[in-house]
């Protein structure tokens, strides 16, 4: 392998797939990050088993190949270099090591790499299924439902994001166990028969820091072990958590008729000072609903208590109802109308919160499980 | 004065000394009339039960009964039917042998005896109290054998003051009762306690349906058949997949030649044959029946006969490995492969004990692929999805990852516990100290005026949640988080009497829990304290029985307090980030004894500035 490149080139390859790399492994050839020259590129590679990730930049190939290096050094080295051209040399040795040779006009580095032949093969997805979304709209599915997944370790198929698709939608749930969180997008997919698969959060955040310009188009491929992700030049895979996610459709109340409009604003600035005085343990406050008013108020023993009223839209039965604060803020935080609806039934059963003013193509909701009051 | 040193004993001390061996409690009681009605051929076995068996236990059967001598007979030490020369001994068949049982019973409460074979014109009726023969006279009654124990101990004070509580007295009962019914599916059960049934079970055909009615139909449904035949060992039963593992022994069962036993052997084999199976800290559900040439078990170690030795111990421990091995094979074939072998490097902290050992089926199979041809590669990614674990830091990296800067309204932890102490005249006032970080998670470090704490993040979180238990237990509430996926759980007929024994502390602790028919239970709110609830594992986890080894030292409600507090506290290697670390300190000094933990362990370590002054050899 022998290339010309320049630093900003090598800068954005590793960086793009560097945090994939585990520092921890005991498997050193998984702390490598892969380079492969073809035709007019550099593909850079990494992975930690459970997420792959590959990007390519432009590079000038006098002679195709591939070598490993142990990518925070490598990382370092390219950090510090001036923003020039380097070239890139591998002089291969017996066995399963090679010399990487770092050439620019001032200096050389000399570094020992692994040949490729160690480094895992990525997996093989059939392209069966596949879906185009803005990173925009992506990016919303996964912020606004993400807060709900469980990190239960006992319960793997709610420890991850359930991605549902349908001929005109896509759905991403939420949910552990006490509350849950919906978001869907009017989309028309090519996908004919309803998918469901639930992506683990390491994989949603490795994504993050991708999903940079809002008009970019994220192409999602659902495998049956695996969904990729491909943004321009880079291609996340992850592993799936297996199945099945919960029921969930069968848990959400259609019928809670006692309905609460509230600004959004006036709700979270309430409930954030009321919490203060919330027990530490279980977080409780009461919310009680009375005509055009909610008060929200804590009364904690040996702690003390407070209430405020925000006004509301409302005309129904007056009700209390109780909440873990921290809960009741995680949603609030992850919309952004300013009206928000409040749909409670029984005081024993779920609470569904709905934002008013919504982006067009999309429903979101949040769901949460009460506190029994104490009596 | 006699020279001679050396009495023998008078019968009835004899008795009273072997009492102390065979009679340990009430169980032991039952436990030796159930066998020797078992023994005389019944098909149907009532056992009643009188305040956990201080006031009676009365054992019922239709079996086939004794003539008017062999009454009188069945009380005389090493009297029995079942052997006549010591050879005999080496075939036994029955589950009595030695004799002992009757006249030690009757040594040590006030006997009464129905009996009479089929046939005979009327029955014998027999008192006996204290070992003395009161009352001899025919009778009319059915045939069968009908024992009544009443007032076990009355002459025996130490011994019936070490009696437990009637609960902890009625679970033993329970286990023993149990242990049986499952050995003998063609026999009815029914035992009861003040009158309320505890389980009726009809005969049954086989020995699956016997556990259906025993373990519920949804551990019975997790149940994989093993059987094996080899060296003259006849073995089968059941073992449970890898969802229905226990946190402790209690749903093992193990049998030879009908007779429940333990055997470190047996258990061995049997966990070794789980291998990677199997979970840290979890055990197996299984039921095991073994045939054995009687000539090859040495029942005759200990006089409650539960312990047993083996000439050859190699050949059973063989047997019983490859049979619950063969099984697990056959059964998760169909299921995929959770992780390949280059997965348990990465996460060496999450392996069993068990399967580091060696002997798992994952052992063998790394073994094959290392031997496997060299143009294989070693790291391939399996294709079956991998039992991934979700873990809080990626959860929360993810969360925040997305968290978008224009819509966070700021913290959503609580302020610095500080001020609410001010706010709390009752409180006692929390020591000042700075949080410095988390030492291989499992410790917490904090600067306070006068030097450094260590604390244990596990015991100081028990301690909290401990005394978050006992203000339940003293009547405080708690309020419920009702559950989006409310669940039925199936009890044990030994959970369910515990679940009523406790269900107080639980409903104040903030469990809904409502019975629904038998030994169902409907749950649809928990503690906000409870962070795993593992689909209801988290609840059967505070209900299991298992005060077996070590002795029983705690009533039902410390048993379910102390469960409570160490199964949902934060574990050793749980991430902390320096909000809940605060906050976890400032409610540990809430309690009332934030340094030392209920069992006595220390929760926080001081190192003084003056202490490290002096290791540093530094003059002040
Ligand atoms: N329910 C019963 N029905 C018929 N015979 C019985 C019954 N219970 C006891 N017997 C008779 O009484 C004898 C003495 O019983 P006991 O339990 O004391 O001794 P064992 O069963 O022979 O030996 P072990 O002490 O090992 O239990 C028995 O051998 C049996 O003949
Ligand atoms: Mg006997």
């Amino acid at each position: 392998m022998n290339i010309q490149i320049s630093q900003e080139n090598l800068q954005k390859g590793i960086q793009t797939v560097q945090n994939v790399v585990s520092s921890k492994t005991a498997l050193p050839i998984l702390s490598n990050v892969l380079l492969e020259a073809v035709e007019g590129k550099l593909i850079f590679k990494a992975t930690d088993l459970d997420i792959s990730i590959s990007t390519s930049v432009p590079a000038i190939v006098f002679e195709e190949g591939s070598i490993t290096l142990p990518a925070k050094k490598f990382a370092e080295i390219i950090k510090e270099l001036p923003a020039i051209s380097v070239s890139l040399e591998v002089e291969q040795t017996q066995d399963h090591y090679g010399w990487v040779t770092l050439k620019s006009e001032r200096g050389m580095f000399k570094i020992m790499g692994i040949r490729k032949d160690e480094f895992p093969n990525f997996p093989e997805v059939s392209p069966e299924n596949q879906i185009t979304l803005s990173a925009h709209m992506l990016k919303r599915m996964i912020q606004k439902t993400i807060y709900a997944v469980s990190s239960d370790d006992t319960r793997p198929a709610l420890g991850g994001l359930l991605f549902e698709v349908l001929p005109d939608s896509v759905t991403t749930v939420a949910t552990d166990g006490r509350r849950l969180s919906q978001y869907s997008a009017t989309v028309s997919t090519s996908i004919a028969n309803e998918l469901q698969v639930i992506v683990p959060p390491k994989a949603l955040h490795h994504l993050s820091h991708l999903l940079g310009s809002d008009d970019l188009m994220v192409e999602i491929t659902f495998d049956e072990n695996y969904i990729v992700f491909q943004l321009d030049e880079t291609t996340i895979f992850s592993r799936l958590i297996e199945g099945p996610f919960p029921d969930y459709k069968q848990v959400i109340p259609a019928d809670n008729d006692k309905l609460i409009v509230v600004n959004r604003h006036d709700f979270a600035a309430s409930l954030r000072r009321v919490s203060i005085l919330a027990s530490q343990q279980t977080r409780q406050i009461k919310l009680a609903l009375s005509p055009n008013l909610v008060e929200i108020s804590v009364n904690t023993p040996e702690i003390g208590e407070a209430k405020e009223e925000i006004p509301a839209e409302y005309t129904g039965e007056p009700m209390e109802i109780g909440y873990n604060a921290s809960f009741l803020l995680d949603v609030v935080r992850n919309m952004d109308s300013e009206r928000i609806q409040l749909q409670f039934g029984e005081p024993d059963g779920a609470g569904i919160f709905v934002p008013l003013d919504t982006e067009e193509h999309e429903t979101y909701m949040a769901l949460c499980m009460p506190l029994r009051l104490l009596s | 004065m006699s020279q001679n040193r050396i009495n023998i004993l008078p019968e009835d001390v004899a008795n009273k000394i072997a009492a102390g061996e065979v009679v340990e409690r009430p169980a032991s009681v039952v436990k030796e009339l159930v066998e020797n009605a078992i023994d005389a051929g019944s098909t149907k076995i009532l056992v009643d039960v009188e305040v956990g068996g201080r006031k009676r236990i009365r054992v019922t059967d239709n079996g086939s009964g004794m003539s008017p001598q062999d009454a009188v007979n069945a009380f005389k030490r090493h009297a029995t039917s079942k052997l006549r020369s010591a050879d005999d001994l080496n075939h036994i068949v029955t589950l009595g042998f030695r004799g002992e049982a009757l006249p030690s019973i009757a040594s040590v409460a006030k006997v009464e005896l129905q009996t009479r074979t089929d046939g005979a014109p009327s029955g014998t009726r027999l008192r006996i109290e204290g070992g003395s023969l009161l009352e001899h006279e025919p009778c009319g009654c059915p045939v069968g054998t009908q024992l009544d124990v009443e007032r076990l101990f009355f002459n025996t004070p130490a011994r019936y003051k070490f009696l437990k509580t009637t609960t902890t007295e009625m679970r033993h009962i329970t286990a023993h009762v149990t242990r049986q019914a499952i050995a003998h599916p063609e026999i009815s059960f029914r035992l009861t306690h003040d009158d309320r049934n505890i389980f009726d079970y009809a005969k049954a055909t086989d020995s699956l349906a016997r556990l259906r009615d025993v373990f519920g139909s949804e551990t019975a449904e997790q149940l994989i058949m093993v059987k094996n035949e080899q060296y003259g060992i006849r073995l089968w039963g059941f073992v449970g997949n890898q969802n229905a593992t226990r946190k402790n022994k209690d749903y093992q069962y193990l049998y030879i030649n009908q007779r429940y036993i333990r055997n470190p052997v047996i258990t061995r084999a049997l966990y070794d044959g789980y291998g990677s199976a199997l979970v840290k800290g979890r055990h197996p559900v299984a039921v095991l029946f073994m045939e054995i040439d009687p000539e090859w078990v040495d029942v005759n170690v200990h006089p409650t006969k539960e312990e047993v030795r083996f000439s050859d111990g190699q050949t059973i421990y063989r047997v019983v490995y490859h049979a619950v091995k063969n099984a697990f094979q056959i059964a998760t074939e169909s299921i995929p492969e959770h992780l390949p072998g280059f997965f348990e490097i990465e996460n060496k902290d999450q392996e069993s004990g068990v399967r580091k050992q060696g002997l798992g089926v994952r052992d063998q199979e790394a073994g094959v692929r290392e031997q496997g041809s060299s143009s294989q590669k070693l790291w391939q990614f399996p294709n079956q999805p991998r039992h991934y674990r979700p873990s809080r830091q990626h959860v929360d990296a993810a969360i925040s990852a997305y968290r978008e800067p224009t819509v966070d309204f700021g913290e959503n932890t609580p302020p610095p516990a500080d001020d609410l102490d001010r706010l709390s005249p009752t409180a006692p006032p929390t020591p000042h100290f700075r949080v410095l970080g988390q030492l291989h998670r499992c410790y917490i470090l904090a600067e306070f005026q006068n030097g450094l704490w260590l604390v244990d993040q596990h015991v100081a979180h028990e301690r909290i949640l401990y005394d978050e238990a006992m203000a339940a237990q003293r009547g405080q509430t708690f309020p419920s988080q009702r559950l989006l996926f409310p669940i039925t759980l199936n009890l044990s007929a030994e959970e369910y009497q515990r679940y009523q024994e406790v269900q107080p502390i639980l409903q104040n602790l903030g469990f809904q829990i409502t019975p629904t028919d038998g030994r169902t239970v409907h749950v649809e709110g928990i503690p906000t304290s409870i962070r795993r609830w593992k689909d209801g594992q988290a609840l059967r986890d505070l209900l299991d029985a298992s005060d077996e080894d070590p002795p029983p030292v705690l009533d039902d409600a410390e048993w379910v307090i102390n469960q409570y507090s160490c199964k949902n506290a934060i574990k050793k290697g749980d991430p902390l980030n320096p909000t809940e670390m605060e906050i976890l300190l400032k409610r540990l000094f809430a309690t009332e004894n934030p340094y030392t933990c209920q069992h006595h362990r220390p929760i926080i370590l001081e190192i003084t500035l003056t202490e490290l002054d002096r290791k540093f050899g530094r003059n002040t």
